[in-house]
């Protein structure tokens, strides 16, 4: 499949000129999609483009075009992403339904992305700019939003997230005492449905962000997006410490401490909770850890012959001592 | 009774390979599948030469934790947690639980447990 010719092809339907499309290179092939950087240049001027494709046939959590649609939302609503020019759900000339936006040029490898922010000192302006970035997305009207993104429970995300876990705990190959602590205590510490829900990004953190030396620059990865959660899911989760990447002491990726984070976010209209705060962070920790036991589960029934998935089952006991953390008691 | 080397020694060799050597001279889309394999060698490495006194321990602890010595003592507790009704047994699974937690870690990733906090 010739996809710079595709891409062309699609770009100047948009457009309505011609396009010649060439420097082209695939990178940081996702697990589910396929990110293709290049030139377009259209009327004699250059633009750098990524298009991310979908491959057909692949499991997808929103459809490229619900992806592509909150994005541009939230960018209206001031949060930095790359913008979209073109989305489109058919897509046969480059393999798949597919997007096309910008190319932000800057870190987006989590060990890279802290050497840049240590070498430029700028790790609370990221993490006060990360909290602004999830504050204006939970301020936008979650009926905004042009194409219909997943749904949980809206009416009661915290209940759902834990009946959710409690099932996939049920579904591990193993009894794991560890992990039913952790259901224990989250079914104990279980909040109230919170006042107003949101749109929920599900996985703002160091790794799905582009950083430069003069700050954030893009928040990623929007495919998980979901129409109406609880805003404390989305501030949780980029706190937790497996996005510290051995800087441990810094809640915030590893760059800063939670207090610039919080500030950027009340700034912005959100209103921190704390205790909502801690619940989504145990949520999270072993909702990653059921995750990377899951994974080893699919190559055990032989449904994907992947060493990184059968080493994913070995991670699950650092995620225990994670999640044990969490839980000390007080 | 197998002659030396034996099998953590093996693995340990294994690892040296395929970090040393192999890791430099495969594609680039062969790299991280590489450093996997690498590192689970590392894994089964120390397993082998741990598993044995961390089994017991693990054992002794989690009786002791229950007052009974019951065949499968992970699931037992397991259990009993997800019944609900003993927040007692919650609060005296706690350090339990790290305890044996720390030895998981030992053998996945050293040195994970050197952060306590949250």
């Amino acid at each position: 499949m010739n996809i710079a010719a595709g891409l062309a092809t699609y770009l100047a339907d948009t457009w309505g000129s011609e396009v010649i499309v060439g420097d082209i290179s695939t990178t940081t092939a996702g697990a589910r999609r396929h990110n293709v950087i290049f030139d377009a240049i259209v009327e004699g001027s250059t633009r750098r483009l990524v298009a991310t494709i979908v491959p057909a046939g692949e499991t997808i959590l929103n459809e490229i075009d619900a992806e592509a649609g909150v994005r541009s939302l939230a960018e209206q609503g001031g949060v930095a992403v790359p913008h979209v020019h073109l989305c489109r759900t058919d897509g046969e000339l480059v393999g798949g339904p597919f997007m096309v936006s910008d190319y932000v040029a800057g870190e987006t490898v989590p060990r890279r992305v802290l050497r840049l922010v240590a070498e430029h000192g700028i790790g609370d302006l990221v993490a006060e700019q990360l909290g602004e970035s999830l504050g204006r997305l939970h301020a936008i009207d979650p009926a905004a939003v042009p194409v219909p993104l997943r749904e949980l429970d809206a009416d009661d995300p915290t209940g759902a997230a834990l009946r959710f876990l409690t099932e996939a705990v049920d579904q591990l190959p193993q009894r794991r005492p560890a992990l039913e602590l952790g259901l224990c205590w989250l079914e104990r510490h279980l909040p109230l449905p919170p006042d107003r829900v949101s749109i929920v990004h599900t996985d703002v953190r160091n790794g799905n962000v582009i950083v430069g030396p003069d700050g954030l620059r893009a928040v990623l990865d929007w495919e998980g997006a979901l129409a109406a959660g609880d805003p404390m899911q989305d501030v949780a989760w980029p706190a937790l410490r497996m996005w510290r990447f051995r800087e441990d002491h810094l809640e915030i990726g590893g760059f800063a401490s939670r207090t610039p984070y919080v500030v950027g976010y009340e700034r912005a209209g959100g209103r921190f909770d704390e205790e909502r705060f801690r619940w989504w962070k145990v949520e999270g920790t072993l909702r990653w850890a059921v995750g990377l036991a899951s994974q080893t589960a699919a190559y055990l029934e032989g449904r994907v012959p992947s060493i990184v998935m059968a080493a994913s089952g070995r991670r699950v006991p650092e995620l225990e001592w994670d999640l044990l953390m969490l839980i000390r008691p007080r | 009774m197998q002659f030396p080397p034996d099998a953590a020694d093996l693995l340990a060799a294994i690892a040296r390979l395929l970090d040393e050597d192999v890791l430099g001279a495969v594609p680039p889309q062969l790299q991280h599948p590489v450093r996997v394999a690498a590192h689970l060698s590392h894994v089964v490495e120390r397993e082998l030469r741990l598993a044995p006194q961390h089994a017991a321990n693990e054992r002794l602890l989690l009786t002791e934790l229950l007052g009974a010595d019951v065949e499968d003592p992970a699931a037992t507790l397991a259990a009993r947690l997800r019944a609900g009704d003993a927040p007692e047994l919650e609060a005296q699974a706690w350090p339990v639980l790290v305890e044996i937690a720390r030895q998981d870690v030992a053998v996945a990733k050293p040195g994970h447990d050197s952060w306590e906090g949250e």
